[in-house]
Order: structure tokens, then sequence, then C-alpha cells
């Protein structure tokens, strides 16, 4: 399988003395679900800013489909990678169909409005994400798990090659997050690459193919699930002690973690 | 060392402040006064005789020329040292004259009426700066009738013409009292000449009807705006008495009104009257009369009959000067009325008679075409 | 994955979630400012029968073979004075109601004026500049327009760090450059000495339509036509960047491109508007919000909606400055006066916006 992203040698600063982490190298492969773990403040989610170029590196590059970020323009970048952002309001009460529509905003000019099939394509992501019957309601109206799915369909519409998660299930209730984790799981399964940020470890194990663990100032381990995913790294990670459980049940086996609390 | 020179320093210092209040002589203490009310009121206690007086209105300082007291002015307002070459003619002295800026709604610097010991101050109907002169104890007096605004037309014309020659001339009569000696008895010949042409032309015109009376539009006020007029005031019985009929701004519009492109072609005035408040009355003129103008369908700009207000000491519609405006008025308006009035003679008269100076034919012509030189233009004497 | 669903999806389905503005909605919006610049023709203070407004208009506009009955005056009043003084209305009310709705998303909040910038602070200042050196019309007017753009151009720059112009920043700097050249304009204000020029620069401060000629309307027109052209075009982008920067441009939006062209268009016909007709207020935030509350937030219907709207009412109003008494009414006072209130309303029953 051919690698689809590919991060060299990167690090980023807010200046010249300081790094938020340095001499990161990850690789991507079609199909793959990285996870990216770490503790607060190590700088995941401005890794993935990194990636969609939102944010400069200070020294490394970003390469997808072996070709360096900084040669594409915002438009290609835009029709390459998706990025869903964690849930929020808006300042106007767009409807949800609006809000998904908008990602079709790379595949348009300067000038130009979304097209009959824009609306249609907008509204069959909407239909296989089972969120069509919210097409109509105010964006600023639906629950929080109903915006996510709105903002992966709108990612969607980009028809992009890599999407990239945002802590998507955190502000989310019990039955939302597992709304979310069940579409970016079915995603994952029909081939697209993602990578995903998270604070629950326990996502991996639920979606990922291949994890990714941060510290501060640099990567602490990365690799398949099963060699990485074991107490001594996530406790290093995390700077708690964690331990891993197996439960069997009746549907199957289930491996999770959780931090001692004593 | 360091405090050496800090104490030197300071002793300095004081030593300056003290000198800079020297320079400021206490005001108001051992002279006579009398006590004189002032036309919006209040009392005042004047100098028996004053001497350094400070003519800051507009009209102010041509009504103290008029009653012989230009030697007692110790400053004027800023434009009128300059900008009035008959001012200059008559009294040459006046280029020396301090002049500073002053207008209806500017903040006095009292430290420049202190400094040049002013004893008498003519100024504007402004309540928080007149306070500033009570603070320091000059006296301040104002002379202009606060005749309020007119809620009507009829409530203009409610006045008899005793009422409105008594009006019209009691602000020269009580600065005559104020100055003192000669002035009343200049006041007095003045009051008696305004009376008897104002008399004249009231014989003349008061019985005419609506439909006999030339509409009249006074326009240009401020801007350079023909559009800009005056609120209705006592210039409606003014331009009645001249055997016109104003037509402007109902009552209640506001001090700077605007009358609209297309209520000026409605009333299509028989004269339009082009004041000297706003920019450039001649080019307003100028500009009206030049082909393809917006104006050029109204009557009077077809007829030729655009007047800019004369100008001569200062502008003719005030001061001690409106009567004299209504003469010319009147023989513009209604000129088979008034073939009479020869404006040259009734000019060269009124000058010689109150100014005490010989005017040419020629100069009477220029007071009549507004000769009212703006500021960086040499006066053509 | 993408494709077999879309077909099942029938026409009147789309039409149906979409909520748009129904033809009857549309037709109401554009008869607004159609029939009232229409019957603006036809009303004075200077009477013209209908019949000759018709004739005048079909002669002099369309060069139809009438042979002239009426009077120079009559022709004058039609032609020079209520026809660019009813366009000028339209232009105005139009380019400030699109570029508040433009600004209202681009800054993502529904309470910002086109104003916000400080272009018309800065316009002030050049107007009053050029009232007390007693410059020519034009004078007044080219120097209205030149400040109003130094002023935002002064923002623009002073908000513009590491090639990025945040939105924070403009509306920071915006105030800033505001207060500078209001403090400016009260300097003038205070030395313009004589008792002409302060009430000439009070009054134009105030807004008027009244001074509009068929000259200034060739020369203004332009201008605002092609901003609100622009504007037009790139209304969708709008939807798109008020959903706020880091989301757009992951959506592939040029921010600084796109920021760039609205604040040059809004800058444009707000100089011009304040230029050749003073400050005239409250449009541009009140009629957006009006619009929202008509036909929703989706920019690609408001900002035509607004465009219509804010033409009619520009008229309306200033039909009411010129036509209630035989003085002019400042467009700015009526404005005001009846947009505030209005506006305060608005705020109420949508709370702020914000639902």
């Amino acid at each position: 399988m051919s690698v689809k992203l590919s991060i060299k040698d990167a690090s980023f600063g807010y200046n010249d003395s300081q790094s938020v982490w340095e001499n990161i190298n990850i690789d991507v492969r079609e199909g793959e679900c990285l996870c990216l773990l770490g503790p607060n403040g190590c700088g995941k989610t401005t890794l993935l800013n990194c990636i969609n170029g939102t944010y400069a590196l200070k020294e490394g590059s970003v390469f997808v489909n072996n070709k360096n970020i900084k040669e594409m323009s915002i438009i290609q970048l835009a029709q390459t990678i998706g990025i869903v952002f964690q849930e929020h309001s808006a300042p106007f009460p767009y409807s949800s169909l609006e809000v998904v529509r908008m990602g079709r905003t790379p595949h348009l000019g300067l000038f130009e409005t979304p097209s009959e099939e824009d609306t249609r394509l907008a509204l069959s992501i909407m239909e296989e994400l089972g969120i069509a019957h919210l097409a109509g309601k105010s964006y600023t109206h639906i629950s929080g798990g109903e915006r996510q799915l709105v903002l992966i369909a709108r990612t969607l519409c980009q028809q992009p090659e890599i999407i990239l998660f945002d802590e998507p299930t955190s502000h989310l209730d019990f039955k939302n997050q597992a709304m979310v984790l069940r579409t970016i799981k079915n995603l994952s399964q029909k081939g697209m690459t993602i990578v995903m940020t998270s604070h629950f470890p326990n996502h991996v194990w639920d979606i990922g193919t291949r994890v990714s663990m941060l510290g501060f100032g640099g990567m602490v381990v990365q690799g398949p699930v099963e060699e990485v995913m074991t107490e001594k790294n996530l406790s290093k990670t995390y700077g708690v002690e964690t331990k891993i459980y197996d439960a069997k049940s009746g549907i199957g086996h289930i491996r999770f973690c959780a931090p001692n609390l004593g | 060392m360091i405090r050496k020179t800090t104490s030197f320093v300071l002793i300095v210092l004081i030593i300056f402040n003290f000198c800079g209040c020297a320079t400021v002589s206490p005001v108001g203490d051992v002279k006579d006064t009398r006590e004189i009310t002032d036309l919006s009121g209040r009392k005042v206690a004047v100098p028996a005789n004053p001497s350094r007086i400070a003519a800051m209105t507009g009209p102010s300082y041509e009504m103290v020329f008029m009653l012989g007291g230009h030697d007692r002015i110790a400053m004027t307002k800023s434009g009128h040292t300059t900008n009035y070459p008959l001012a200059l003619l008559t009294n040459p002295d006046l280029a020396n004259y301090e002049g500073i800026g002053a207008n209806p709604s500017s903040s006095v610097n009292i430290e420049d009426y202190l400094s040049r010991e002013i004893d008498l101050v003519i100024y504007y109907n402004n309540g928080n700066e007149l306070k500033k002169f009570e603070a320091v104890g000059i006296p301040s007096i104002v002379l202009t009738l606060n005749t309020g605004p007119f809620s009507s037309v009829e409530d203009v014309m409610a006045q008899d013409l005793d009422e409105y020659i008594d009006s019209s001339t009691i602000a020269v009569k009580a600065l005559a009292d104020v100055l003192g000696g000669d002035a009343v008895e200049e006041a007095k010949k003045w009051s008696e000449y305004c009376a008897e042409k104002i008399e004249m032309l009231y014989q003349r015109t008061h019985h005419l009807t609506d439909d006999q009376r030339k509409t009249v539009f006074w326009g240009n006020t401020w801007g350079e705006n023909i559009l800009a007029s005056y609120p209705l005031d006592n210039r409606y019985y003014e331009i009645w008495l001249c055997g016109g009929k104003l037509v402007g701004p109902e009552a209640g519009a506001g001090n700077f009104p605007e009358v609209t492109k297309e209520q000026l072609f409605d009333w299509d005035p028989d004269l339009i009257l082009v004041d000297n408040h706003g920019n450039y009355p001649e080019l307003v003129i100028k500009s009206m009369y030049k082909e393809g103008s917006l104006w050029e369908t109204l009557s009077a700009v077809k007829n030729k009959q655009l007047y800019r207000i004369p100008a001569g000491v200062f502008f003719l519609d005030k001061g001690t000067t409106t009567t004299l405006m209504l003469l010319w008025l009147a023989a513009i308006t209604q000129p088979e009325l008034f073939e009479d009035i020869d404006m040259i003679e009734e000019i060269k008269y009124y000058y010689k008679e109150f100014y005490e100076y010989d005017l040419t034919d020629e100069q009477a012509q220029r007071v009549l075409g507004g000769w009212y030189e703006r500021l960086g233009d040499e006066p053509d004497l | 994955m993408m494709n077999t669903p879309a077909e099942r999806i029938p026409e009147a389905g789309i039409e149906y979630i979409e909520k748009k503005p129904s033809k009857l909605k549309w037709a109401l919006m554009a008869a607004f400012p159609i029939f009232l610049f229409t019957i603006s023709l036809f009303l004075g203070r200077y009477s013209v029968p209908p019949n000759q407004v018709i004739c005048v208009l079909g002669q002099r506009l369309f060069s139809l073979p009438i042979e002239t009955f009426w009077t120079d005056t009559v022709e004058t009043v039609v032609i020079r004075v209520r026809l660019p003084r009813a366009i000028m209305a339209a232009l105005v009310g139009a380019g400030l109601s699109m570029s508040g709705a433009s600004f209202q998303g681009m800054f993502q909040n529904p309470l910002v004026s086109p104003f916000i910038l400080g272009v018309s602070a800065g316009a002030s200042f050049g107007a009053a500049t050029g009232l007390i050196l007693e410059l020519p019309a034009l004078g007044i007017q080219a120097l209205s327009f030149l400040f109003g753009l130094l002023a935002v151009v002064i923002t623009y720059l002073t908000a513009h760090i590491y090639k990025v112009t945040p939105i924070l920043m403009l509306v920071l700097s915006g105030m800033v450059v505001s207060t500078f050249f209001q403090a400016m304009l009260s300097l003038i204000k205070f030395i313009a000495d004589d008792e002409e020029k302060l009430p000439a620069i009070t009054f134009w401060l105030m807004g008027s339509l009244g001074s509009v000629s068929l000259k200034d309307l060739g020369i203004a027109a332009i201008p605002i036509i092609v901003s609100i052209a622009c504007l037009y075009m790139v209304r969708w982008k709008l939807n798109v960047l008020s959903m706020g920067e880091r989301e757009s441009r992951a959506l592939g939006v040029n921010n600084e491109l796109f920021k760039a062209i609205i604040i040059v268009c809004t800058t444009v016909i707000s100089s011009t508007a304040v230029a050749f007709c003073g400050i005239i207020g409250w449009v541009g935030q009140v009629i957006p919000h009006f619009c929202r509350m008509i036909v929703g937030p989706d920019h690609k219907v408001l900002i035509p909606a607004t465009m219509m709207v804010g033409a009619g009412y520009l008229i309306m109003i200033d039909n009411l400055c010129r036509l209630l008494t035989a003085t002019e009414i400042p467009l700015g006072i009526l404005t005001a006066v009846i947009g505030a209130p209005v506006f305060a309303y608005l705020l109420r029953k949508t709370r702020g916006g914000w639902n």
C-alpha cells in the first residue's frame, strides 16, 4: 500500500528558541486509521493543523501523495485533505444542509455558487450518515452529536483523500460518542485514510489501525496498535499509571485501559 | 551640586511665575461703574467711561465706530481688521488693532482679555462664555435683542411700525448709553434718521396687497449654497416694509435651514438676495447665471434679479446700516414706487452724516456691489 | 460511495428541504424599490402633472418622438432634480446594505456596520477639511473619498501581521483609526472660526441627498455599481467565511484575498456614498438584519435581498426628507430616528440573531 501522508523531520515552535515538538516522522498508508494520542498541551491539534497547512512547520515537511504540501495551493490542499473540527455553534442559523454543502467550496470557483448537483451530493452524503432528516433544520438547533455528524458530512463533500479528525468525541455524551465513532469506523472500513487525535485511548481499539503517542517535545512511540498499546507506553505518555483489561462477554472480546486510581 | 542646581531652577521658576502674574492687572477695582441692563436681560456693572473696549461680535465694531468710539476700541474680531476695505478707509488705524477670533460657539480664552486690560466686552449671547468674563470681573454686554423664534408669519406681522422701529434701534441706543458722552447725541440723531426713512417706506407699501408684492428669497446664508436660508425672523417684516414678500423656511426649521431644490422652483421668487455669510457670494451668482446651470429656468435668473447684499464698513444688513439696506431693497423690489431713491446719494449722505467721511460715487457703487474682500486679497482702495 | 443515492432525491424534495424564499417573496422584494423609485419621480414640492412626468421621461430618456408641451422648469425638476436623487438613493441604499451584510458575514457578527473600519470617520474629516479650505464641491468630494480610503488603508495595515489580517485586529484597528479621525474632526470644528463654516460642516455630517446633480451621479455611479456587482458575485462564499477563518481556510478559501476583496468593495461604496451624501448611518446595520428575518441567513439570497430592500428603503426615507417640509430634513437624522428603534425592535425579536 502506498504512503498517502508522510511527515518528515518536522518540528514546530511559536518562536525561534522553543519548540512545541521536534523530530516528528510519521507515515500513514492508504486506508489506514492513525490515532494520535498524547496529554493536554503536547501539540496534537497543532500537528493536525500543520498537516493541512494552516500552520507552517519550523523544520521539516509534509508530503501528500509524495508531493510537498508547500507546493500545493489552498484549494488543492482542501481538495485533498479534509479536517473535521470539534463541533461548535455558528453565528448565523444556517440550515444543516447549507453547512454540509459548504464542503463543496474547494470545487467551486471564486464567483460560483453551488449547483443542483452539489446539493444532491450533500443530501446523499447526509443520508448515508443517517442525518438526512436534519437537512432543513437550523444548524444551531440540533444536538452536539448531530452537529459533529454534520461537520463530518461537510468534510466528506470535499471528496478528500485524507480526513483529519480533531478530538471528534470531546463534548459529546455517551450515545453521540458512539454515533460518531461508528461513522468514522465505517469510513475507515470503506478505505478512507484517517488521522484522528483523541483524549480517549480506548478509541484506538475501537477504530484505529496504527497509533502514534505524542509527548511533550516529541514522539514517544508509534506503530501498529497491538504492538504499541502497552501499559508501559500508555503510562509513559500520559504520566499516570495505566492498566489494560481484557473482558469477554456474550458478543465478543473487548480490550480497554483505565488509569490506576488506587 | 545637584541640590544646588535644583534649588536654583526652582527659584527661577517661582520668579517667572510671579512675573507672569505681574502682567495681569486686577480689573474692576477702583473705577466708576453704573448698572445697566443689556439686551439679553442681564444686569451688568459697566464702567462710566469704557476706554478699552473689545468689540467681538460681527456688527459691534461698526456700531462703536458710528457712535464715534473707535478710539476706545482695544480689540476686535480678527476678520474685521482686514476684510472690510471701507472700514480700513474710514479708519486707517484699524489695521493695527488687535484682532482675535470669536464666534457664537467658540471658547473664550480669558487670558486674551485680561492681558489687554479690557474694561468692556461686547459679546455673543452665550451664557457659558459670558460667565468667564463675570468670573474675572470684566463687564460684558450683549447687544443682540432676544426676539426669540417666531412661531408663524402672523406672529411676525403682529408688531406695529413703532414696535419695529423700537426694536431695530434699541441696540445702538443701548450701546450709546454705555459709551456715554457724544455717543448719546449721535444715537439720537441716528434713530431719528432711521425712523424717518422707515416711516417713508411704510407709507408707500403698507397698503400693497400680496399680488402687488414681489416675492423675495434670501439665500447663501452659509456654505456656498443658495438654498441655505435664514430661519423665520424679523427679516420677514423688513421685506414687507420694502414692498416684498419673503419666501423661506417655515417656523421651527432649526437655526441653519436649507430649502429643497424643488421648493425654490415652486416658489420661483421674483428676487433672490445672496447673503455674504456663505462662501464667495459673487461666485454663487456667477454660477447661477452660467449657461446650463440648474437654475436657468428660474424667473429671477432669467430676469437677472440676483442681488448680493451690499457691504461697507460691515455688511449693510447688520449693525447700524439696516435702514440703508432697506432703502436699497425697496428700490429694487418696487422700482416704480421708489423712483426717487438715488442709492448713491443715500450712501454718500449716510457716510458723511454718521461716519464723517466723504465717499466718492465710485466707492458708493462698490458698496452696493458688496465691497468685501476675503482675507488675502489686496483691498482695492 | 458518493453516487447512487443522489438520483433518488426528487426535485420537489430539495425545494421543500431547502426552504428558499418563494417566488412571491422575490417579486415583492423586487417590486418594493421599483415602485418607490417610480413614484419618486412623480412626487415633489413643485407639482408636475403625471402625464408630463411620463412624457418628459419618454422624450429625454427613451428618445421617444414626443413634442415638448411642458415648461423648462418641469423638465429641469424631473430630469435634473428628481431623477439623479432617486437613482443615487437607490445606489447608496443598495450599496450600504450589501456592505453591511458582507461585513456582518465576514466579521461573523450580525451587529456590525459598514463603517467599522473607520471609513466614515476618515471621510468626515476629509470633507470638513475641504469645507474649511473653501474648496469647490468637487474638491470636497475628492478629499472626503480619499480620506475615507486612507482611513481603511491605515486600519488594514495596522492590523496586518505576518502576512495575515486577523478579524479581531481589524476591528480593534478600526476603532483606533475611527477615534483618531473623529478627534481630528473635532479639531477642525474647533478652529472653524467663521459662522458659516461650522454650520456647513455640521449640515454635511448629518447627511443629505439634496445636493446630488446629474454630474455627481455620473461620477459616483460607476464605482458603486462595480463594487455592488463584485459583492453580488462572491456572496455565497460569505457563508463559508462566516463560519470562521480557520474553517474557511480548511475548505479552500483564500481568506486574505477574500477579505481584501470585501474590504475594497465595501470601502469604495461607503467612501463614495459619504463623499457625495454625507454620513448616512443605520442603513448598513438595519437592512441586513431585517432581510435575514425575511429570507434567512444564506448570503446567496440575503445579498440580493438587501440590495433590493436597501434601495427601496433609502428612496422611501429620502422622499420623507424632501417632501415633508420646505426645508431639507437631513437624511442621517431620519435614518437614525427611524432606524434605531427598528433596530432595537429587531434585536429583541431575533434575540441578537443568535437563535
